[in-house]
């Protein structure tokens, strides 16, 4: 390959981050006005455990078994883990929930239709499950991701159904958490469509009743600055600048104007041993708990040595709900074994599989 | 149930168990998982286990020591771990009738089946036979189950086992002269056999301390041949004297070197002279044997030959009491056959030959066992040998490889074709490697004991009854006074605690002690 081709895309990427930091970035349809950049709103983070509260991780996973354009079959996991003080907790709720998520299209009056059918792998599990759903591929708009749902494979499907097991479990074991206990999900408060909105709301009306901090963290975020920086990154150049010292917060990002439905941004950095830095959330009326003491006991559960810088119990639950590649074959065989008519499901499977085949090579 | 584990993966001869956090098990612990078959397992072999990848501990562990970093684990214990390798020794299966049977394992326990250490009821049917040697305690780990006293061959018949030779194999210092002392006090009281005891350190009878005169029916099952019997009382207690008719020129056989034509000149001095063959040696000229023997051999060869014996019989002494080989028709004349003839009766006849040279001393005991081994043979072809009332004969050896590695010795025929004529060895060695591989895969069971010694403990593995391969560490690791047992009368490599001769409730004064004891509690 040409040694000045790679120079050229080195000298493009290069470039791309060596543009002036700017100032927070959101987009139109966002409740979020940015707050510009401000030394002040570094704040150091102190250390200490909460011996009081207890907090109360919860992550999903899935994973799609079989994939043909009409039909979709996932399997989705959620699971939750507990801490008080430094002590892992026993959960007097079930800590993992599976179902399998059947996703299937159908056409009716000129509609399209997504089907989402939840089947919980064990009965117990019902409880926590959501009921099924059915989605009217027309009442996406435009610019909506799903808009463009017609020519993407029902995937994304699983992914949603996933994201509604996770709001409705956090619904459920809210039941099973304590006032002044503090839930930490992996990922943030930023409903995608009305079903995610809805749950988001009843899931603040149960936190407001029990007492209960609703909190997220995300490994990964797309905010950026108006120069196209990462935020977390640019935050953290700003910390350096200015000699701000991990571990630090940051807030106010935005402001946020819809807090119904919606966390307030904060990004949390909480060590030095690693350049991480992650978008935290918290719904500001469930703020029971000072921040202070919330990133006190975050601080001391993200210097474990697995991921410094990352919560433990956020990893943790992410070991809990993960549905590993290696648990598709089986499921798989599992399932097909149970049809009676395999031949066209087999060849409707073959119409997406040809890359997989084909990277064998 | 009392959970220390959890087989999480592994292969028949090496099952992964990951520990339970302060669950102490070691190098040799035994463990059980439950149901039926129920399966006993042996921790081989240790490591650590942990969820972090081995860059990633090389960095926190770097953070730590440099003083850059606060990183800890929050729960340690789940993520960092031991790992045992263990193996599966044993398959128990319970019948319907509540009783069992063992069997060496040919399938896996369940997968992720949780373990637990072993307790007196899972081994309970190893303490089933009444009969059989007591060598010891089971041993798991480093710790004994007092109540699990180990007889073996278990249910099968001792003669058979002691006919089929016994190896106690160790460096200095671990023990082996106490196992022996504690196996030898099981069997005093067992007149189906006769052992024969060369002691070079004249350490079994106790003459000093405790020993086996201290045994409570010692009197009757025990014979001591000392050359000196100074301030020594009792019935059992002998003058070791031979005389010098009772040895034959077979007997010199891996004793002395002698050249062909001092072999000669030997041979045909017996022919000649016979049972005073030896009194002619030493009483003669040179010449005048050589006369005497039609000039068959020079005279040259009978000097030599003169020399080389009396040098191996001690006979270089002016003093004659100085040997114990005496020419005096009058003295030592039944000492090897009343040796024989006891242990025919089922005792134990312990020689000292601590005062003799080497030379001397093998003579002495290749004497006895050509002695032994010539009266079961008679045994053997007049029908007798079989009949309940012939006892084994086991011969105790020191320095087993002095005798074994040489091909003519009777020691050597004796561990190839003893077994045939109900007599055996208990060879005791620092050095197995120095045995004839032929030999030792003919001694069926071996009492291993430490050894740091990498060669010795090679040789015993590829030796063993059962695949040790893996037990290395754990020979090398055992305590003074640990052991495992090998052998074809076993279904598994038994580990063993071996107890203190002195804390023997066998002993007199220990029963006198009980007997006082419980006198003071009644009273």
């Amino acid at each position: 390959m040409d040694r000045h081709l790679i120079q050229r895309v080195a000298q493009v990427l290069g470039d791309s981050f060596e543009v002036d930091i700017g100032n927070p970035y959101f987009g139109g349809g966002e409740p979020y006005s940015p707050v510009a950049f401000d030394k002040n709103n570094f704040k150091s983070i102190e250390e200490g455990v909460m011996e009081k509260s207890r907090i109360f991780a919860v992550d999903g996973g899935n994973l799609e078994i079989i994939s043909t354009p009409s039909v979709s079959v996932s399997l989705i996991r959620v699971a939750a883990v507990g801490f008080h003080a430094k002590n892992r907790i026993k959960l007097n709720f079930p800590d993992r929930v599976e179902a399998f998520c059947v996703v299937r299209i159908s056409a009716k009056n000129g509609h399209k239709y997504a089907v989402l059918d939840y089947f919980p792998v064990q009965e117990s599990y019902a409880d926590f499950i959501p009921a099924n759903s059915t989605f009217d591929f027309n009442t996406f708009g435009e610019g909506n991701i799903y808009a463009e749902l017609n020519i993407r494979p029902l995937s994304i499907f699983s992914s949603m159904a996933r994201k509604y097991a996770e709001w409705f479990y956090l619904y459920k074991i809210l039941e099973h958490v304590g006032e002044g206990d503090f839930v930490i999900r992996d990922g943030v408060y930023q409903p995608a469509d009305n079903q995610e909105e809805d749950f988001v709301k009843k899931i603040l009306a149960k936190a407001k009743e029990h007492k209960i901090v609703l909190t997220g963290l995300a490994k990964t975020t797309t905010l950026v600055t108006e120069t196209g920086l990462p935020v977390t990154s640019a935050l953290q150049r700003l910390a350096d600048k200015w000699g701000v010292k991990a571990p630090w917060y940051y807030y106010p990002l935005a402001l946020n104007k819809d807090d119904e439905t919606h966390g307030d941004i904060y990004i949390v950095k909480f060590t030095d041993i690693a350049d991480y830095a992650f978008r935290f959330e918290i719904m500001r009326k469930t703020m029971y708990t000072s921040i202070e003491t919330i990133f006190s006991f975050l601080k001391y559960a993200a210097h474990d040595c697995i991921f410094p810088g990352y919560p433990y119990m956020l990893l943790q639950v992410d070991k809990l709900a993960r549905v590993e590649r290696a648990e598709s074959k089986p499921l798989y065989l599992r399932l097909i074994s149970e049809m009676k008519e395999k031949k066209d499901m087999e060849r409707a499977i073959k119409s997406l599989d040809a890359h997989d085949w084909i990277s064998r090579y | 149930m009392k959970v220390c584990g959890q087989i999480i993966y592994g292969t028949y001869g090496q099952i992964l168990v990951r520990t339970k956090k302060d669950s102490d098990i070691e190098i040799g612990t035994l463990l059980v998982v439950e149901g039926n078959p129920k399966y006993i397992l042996q921790v081989y072999d240790l490591e650590y286990g942990s969820q972090l990848e081995k860059g990633h501990l090389e960095l926190t562990s770097g953070l730590e020591l440099e003083n850059k970093g606060n990183l800890y684990f929050i729960e340690e214990d789940i993520q960092n771990y031991v790992i045992a390798k263990v193996k599966a020794i044993l398959e128990i299966f319970t019948n319907q009738d509540g009783t069992t049977q063992e069997r060496i394992p040919k399938s896996l326990p369940r997968f992720f089946t949780m373990v637990k250490k072993v307790d007196r009821e899972d081994v309970s049917f190893l303490n089933k036979a009444d009969s059989g040697v007591y060598v010891g305690n089971l041993r798991s780990g480093s710790s004994q189950l007092e109540d699990i006293k180990i007889r073996i061959p278990f249910d099968r018949d001792i003669a058979e086992m002691l006919s089929h030779h016994i190896l106690i194999a160790a460096t200095t210092g671990r023990g082996k002269s106490n196992l022996v002392k504690v196996m030898l006090s099981g069997l005093m009281n067992n007149p189906s056999c006769g052992i024969l005891i060369i002691d070079p350190h004249d350490e079994y009878y106790g003459r000093q301390s405790s020993g086996l005169k201290d045994i409570s029916n010692a009197h009757e099952a025990l014979q001591y041949y000392t050359q000196s019997t100074r301030g020594l009382t009792g019935k059992n207690v002998y003058t070791l004297a031979v005389n010098v008719r009772d040895i034959k020129p077979w007997d010199f056989s891996g004793v002395v070197f002698l050249s062909d034509a001092q072999m000669q000149a030997m041979y045909v001095l017996y022919g000649k002279k016979r049972e005073a063959w030896l009194e002619e040696l030493f009483n003669r000229e040179p010449e005048e044997l050589c006369d005497a023997c039609g000039n068959v051999s020079k005279a040259d060869s009978f000097a030599a030959l003169k020399r080389k014996l009396s040098f191996a019989m001690e006979r270089y002494y002016e003093d004659e009491a100085k040997t114990i080989f005496k020419i005096n028709k009058n003295i030592g004349v039944n000492t090897i056959s009343d040796i024989v003839h006891a242990l025919t009766e089922g005792k134990k006849v312990i020689i000292d030959s601590s005062t003799l040279s080497s030379e001397a001393e093998l003579l002495l005991a290749s004497a006895i066992a050509r002695e032994i081994f010539e009266e079961y043979k008679g045994r053997k072809k007049d029908g007798t040998l079989d009949k309940k009332e012939t006892p084994v004969i086991s011969i105790v050896l020191e320095e087993a490889p002095r005798v074994l590695k040489n091909d003519e010795s009777i020691f050597s025929t004796i561990a190839r074709e003893g077994r045939k004529f109900k007599i055996g060895l208990i060879g005791i060695t620092q050095l197995a490697s120095l045995i004839p591989r032929e030999i030792l895969a003919n001694i069926n069971t071996k009492i291993i004991l430490g050894n740091e010694m990498l060669v010795e403990r090679k040789t015993l593995i590829e030796c063993a009854s059962q695949d040790i391969s893996t037990e290395d560490k754990m020979i090398a690791g055992l305590e003074k006074g640990e052991a495992l047992i090998t052998s074809i009368f076993t279904k598994f490599a038994i580990p063993i605690t071996i107890p203190k001769f002195e804390s023997l409730p066998e002993l007199i004064n220990n029963k006198e002690q009980k007997k006082k004891f419980l006198f003071n509690f009644k009273s």
